[in-house]
């Protein structure tokens, strides 16, 4: 096989590989959610199975005559994710949680995720992670495995990095999940095709017919080797994994965001992999891993110091949320620029040193037990070690590791002046992060900064315009008053804000306004229940800010009861710290935190109703999440739903003329009939959406009495402002399969 | 409460209807003032978004008439679950703008509200205009930016009924200056000054980045100079 096709056939499989991760986590998420546990399951079990897939490639490349082998493995991958795109999501469904909210069972679904990513996922993994070990161990017949290590794995990452920009920003959001399952085993299908197009050799290759040639010194022994890899790896996963969590004050975590960074990450490692393996020829390969992860730890615990003075030079303050998202993409490549890639090109380059000191029949094992490595990375990276330790200490915990590997690795005579650069390198901008200490970023009036395992939370105290509701003029809402006022804040919001506690509260200014008074009005829309209690199911709870106006401002005599969920426990904890929420639970509210509001619906015993349902859910900042604003979504909605309910959704965007507002609201409608959007004049931006089965005239106030004043300018709106929506043609109904809210927001927010 | 004010309301006006029929022109005068002050008052209300607070103007007028506003609040407006209703004054769709009104109501609302024939005089033109403003937003089957038009509201601003004073004009401008916030897309988005300070600070980190993006590209090429020896 040429080289030339040898080279197309990894950067195919290098795409392959990572698209058929971005779809299996799109196909699971209406069924498991996003929840950081499940997150990590899918990611656990894929990076398994590739590891599992180096291993076997590796062995068995240095055994089989040609690369048309590998035809057959393509072909069955090819074919049993056909089976996936076909019976996916039936089979994921038939594996999710059900029928109870038992507090024991959660995480809900956490064995669910794990059986149907086995089932599904894991297979083709394993037989597309075959191909690089197997090339390399084909190509590097000379002995040279390093070369072809570097060559070959940075031609499968770049394929990786390309994949990491098409598929989320542009595939799924054109051709829905199963359109895209089918583009990528078309991709597999070419792949097995190249494969299968391959003559067949003579001779077999690797230890059985010629022994690996490895370098006369810098022989390394097998397990240090693999513990070498397996080190680098889970350090490459922290510094991308949690290199996004540390500029994510100021860049928050877009998609853009996330594939900029993962992109200008995977471009680093290309380039560390493709100068390892220039170096594999040249240098005493030993030698050059001790420098390399030498150099890897000042690469490693600078970033800690460095991210808030250059995060902050690039994304200025007082930047507003309209504008700060095309600011906060290019910030993100700089950032990963300046404080990823020379690490990432450092530890890169590991990779193919390792082999060339291993020779090529350990090419399989070392690239399993690097991802390994990274698998680590992602199981702990999010959900432990940032919300425990930080992220700038999570980055100096990763620099001392790499500091110890590069001691244990090092020999006679001791390469004093890289251990002591290395030695440096972490105690200096450790010593700068404890001294300093202090959020990541501060903004005026910040009383506390927590990094949970989902993002950053900040508890913002400023005075700001209120309208005061009950004041009896029509102007009321042009003679605003100002009070102090405490906002929940996530990651890059500099105006915009989750959650707010108004500190010289009343009984008539409970949120100045806002768009929450705008989701408790909801209470007034349905008619008396027969048990006496209106019953909501909130998705999205945050600080607690709805649940507060709902108990406020609920219909005189009528009780309101009500089911939580908040995928964040952090934002939760925080709440009970600066925002006063201890004061909210009681008998009348169920929280549920760490768990994604689709899965809980989706395992809602079948008897259980709602008068009420508010979603008022965002991912990352800005995101409706998209498995909360589908069809399927609504339609188990409204099976919860008691007669004459109704639902209200909160989208944030353009307002009335949000393209993200149009499609939810035409979704609403092909379920329920008809949805009327009521905008808030007072804050831009938020509009609701209302909809009840059957409903034909519109939400009205005042069933069982009349609204309190709090709640007059609310009242308001759905009586003046209120309108029914009109899809248009342009508008799509989302489904499970083609929901493409984030594409939508982020057009709106101008990426 | 409400409903029992709102029967009481209903039945003072039906009550006060029979001895107005039996009034003469010197006390009719009166009776029409203190009729036209109680519409004008609740009309206010109804302009500011404060309908709750109709239960306390008590009627003063003949007939039907003034019982029409509760009962459109009560009914169509903020209608409530109530069972015990009062029974509505009998309505007929070939009366006259009352009776037909009444008609309306008794049917559920879902026709376009009644308007005085030519020549007739309206009682309650502003809650009419209220309530064919709601009915069009949320009724009609029509997109952007018509659904958003209020002709009849600005049509009693244009023509105020002489009952309307300032107040009540002043919050139903209010009330079209908040529909028109409300749906400004020009005001939802960024202003001029935020988008070229936004534009500012994305070129600046671009550029940044761009130096970034050189840099590492003289490293590696540094790098895949070093290290020169070659490993025998």
């Amino acid at each position: 096989m040429t080289t030339l096709r040898r080279a197309l056939l990894v950067f195919l499989n290098g795409f392959a590989i990572l698209g058929v991760e971005f779809v299996a986590q799109r196909q699971l998420a209406p069924v498991f959610g996003q929840s950081v546990h499940v997150w990590s399951a899918v990611i656990g079990v894929l990076l398994l199975a590739l590891a599992v897939g180096y291993a076997l490639g590796g062995r068995w490349g240095s055994r089989a005559r040609s690369e048309r082998a590998l035809a057959g493995a393509h072909a069955a991958a090819a074919l049993w994710l056909v089976g996936v795109a076909l019976f996916g999501p039936d089979i994921a469904a038939a594996l999710g949680p059900r029928g109870g909210l038992d507090p024991s069972a959660w995480p809900l679904g956490r064995f669910g995720v794990v059986g149907a990513c086995l089932v599904l996922h894991a297979l083709p993994c394993a037989l597309l992670a075959m191909t690089t070990p197997f090339v390399v161990a084909r190509a590097a017949s000379s002995g040279r495995a390093g070369g072809a290590t570097g060559r070959f794995v940075a031609l499968g990452t770049l394929g990786s990095l390309l994949a990491c920009w098409v598929v989320p920003l542009e595939w799924i959001p054109t051709f829905g999940t199963r359109g895209s399952w089918w583009v990528v085993i078309g991709l597999v299908g070419l792949d097995a095709a190249l494969a299968a197009a391959a003559r067949a050799r003579g001779t077999p290759t690797g230890h059985e017919a010629a022994p690996a040639a490895a370098p006369a010194s810098g022989q390394l022994r097998r397990g240090p080797a693999l513990g070498t890899a397996l080190v680098t790896g889970l350090a490459i996963t922290v510094l991308e994994v949690g290199g996004v969590r540390l500029m994510s004050p100021w860049v928050g975590q877009s998609n853009h965001v996330w594939a900029a960074v993962i992109a200008t990450c995977l471009l680093a490692l290309a380039l560390g992999s493709a100068l390892g393996g220039r170096w594999s020829s040249r240098a005493d390969p030993r030698g050059a891993l001790v420098t390399l992860l030498a150099l890897g730890v000042p690469a490693a615990a600078l970033p800690a110091a460095l991210a808030t003075p250059w995060m902050s030079h690039l994304v200025p303050d007082g930047l507003q949320s309209l504008v700060v998202l095309p600011v906060a993409f290019a910030g993100s490549i700089g950032g990963a620029l300046l404080l990823l890639a020379p690490g990432l090109v450092a530890l890169g380059a590991a990779l193919p040193l390792l082999a060339a000191a291993r020779g090529q029949r350990d090419v399989g094992r070392l690239l399993a037990a690097n991802t390994v490595g990274g698998l680590l990375g992602c199981v702990l990276t999010a959900p432990l070690l940032v919300p425990t330790l930080g992220s700038r200490e999570t980055f100096l915990l990763m620099a001392g590791l790499l500091l110890l590997a590069a001691v244990l690795l090092a020999t006679r005579p001791w390469p004093w002046a890289r251990l002591v650069v290395a030695v440096v390198g972490l105690v200096v901008p450790g010593a700068y992060v404890v001294v300093r200490g202090g959020p990541l970023r501060l903004q005026p009036g910040q009383l506390v900064e927590v990094e949970t395992p989902y993002q950053t939370v900040r508890v913002v105290e400023a005075p700001m315009d209120a309208i005061d509701p009950a004041s009896g003029s029509p102007a009321s809402w042009k003679s605003r008053l100002t009070v102090p006022t405490r906002f929940l804040r996530h990651d890059e919001d500099a105006e915009t804000y989750q959650s707010a506690l108004l500190e010289a509260r009343g009984d008539t200014v409970l949120t100045g306004g806002r768009y929450f008074e705008s989701m408790a009005v909801g209470a007034h829309f349905v008619p008396k229940p027969a048990d006496g209690v209106i019953d909501v199911l909130l998705i999205g709870h945050a600080g607690g800010t709805v649940w507060r106006t709902l108990r406020a401002t609920a219909p005189a005599g009528v009780p309101v009861r009500c089911l939580a969920v908040e995928i964040d426990p952090g934002v939760v904890d925080v709440a009970r710290g600066y925002l006063a929420h201890d004061e909210l639970e009681d008998e009348r509210l169920e929280l549920v935190t760490n768990e994604d509001g689709r899965t809980i619906v989706n395992a809602l015993p079948a008897e259980r109703r709602f008068d009420l349902v508010l979603v008022d859910a965002y991912a990352r900042t800005n995101y409706v999440p998209f498995q909360v604003a589908t069809r399927e979504f609504f339609e188990r909605v409204r099976d919860h739903l008691e007669p004459g309910g109704w639902v209200g959704v909160n989208v944030l965007g353009q307002g009335a003329e949000s393209r993200v507002a149009a499609a939810i609201a035409t979704t609403l409608g092909s379920v329920f009939g008809a949805t009327w959007l009521v905008p808030n004049p007072y804050f831009a931006g938020n509009v609701i959406l209302w909809s009840s089965p059957g409903a034909v005239g519109g939400p009205r106030v005042g069933a069982h009495a009349p609204p309190p004043p709090a709640l007059g300018e609310a009242v308001f709106a759905v009586e003046r402002l209120a309108t029914r929506f009109v899809p248009s043609p342009r508008d799509p109904v989302l489904t499970d399969d083609l929901s493409p809210t984030d594409k939508l927001a982020d057009e709106e927010f101008g990426l | 409460m409400r409903r029992v004010a709102s029967g009481i309301a209903l039945a003072l006006a039906l009550a006060l209807g029979a001895a107005g029929a039996r009034a003469d022109d010197g006390e009719d005068a009166a009776l029409v003032a203190a009729r036209a002050g109680q519409r004008a008052a609740i009309e206010r209300l109804a302009a500011e978004g404060r309908w709750e607070e109709m239960d306390s103007v008590l009627p003063t007028g003949p007939g039907a008439v003034e019982a029409w506003a509760l009962e459109l609040r009560d009914r169509w407006w903020r209608p409530t679950d109530a069972t015990d209703r009062p029974v509505l004054p009998k309505g007929d769709v070939t009366g006259d703008v009352m009776a037909r009104r009444w008609a309306w109501l008794a049917a559920g609302g879902e026709d376009p509200h009644p308007l005085p024939a030519a020549g007739e005089d309206d009682p309650w033109p502003i809650l009419a205009a209220l309530v064919l403003d709601r009915q069009r937003r949320l009724d009609a089957s029509i997109a952007t930016p018509e659904r958003l038009a209020a002709p009849e509201l600005n049509r009693v601003l244009r023509d105020p009924p002489a009952h309307a004073d300032g107040t009540t004009l002043a919050a139903l401008r209010m009330g079209l200056e908040k529909v028109d916030w409300a749906y400004d897309a020009e005001l939802d988005a960024a202003s001029e000054e935020a988008r070229q300070a936004g534009q500012e600070a994305s070129t600046r980190a671009w550029n940044h980045a761009l130096v970034a993006l050189a840099a590492l590209g003289v490293l590696c090429l540094v790098l895949t100079r070093v290290p020169r020896r070659r490993v025998s």
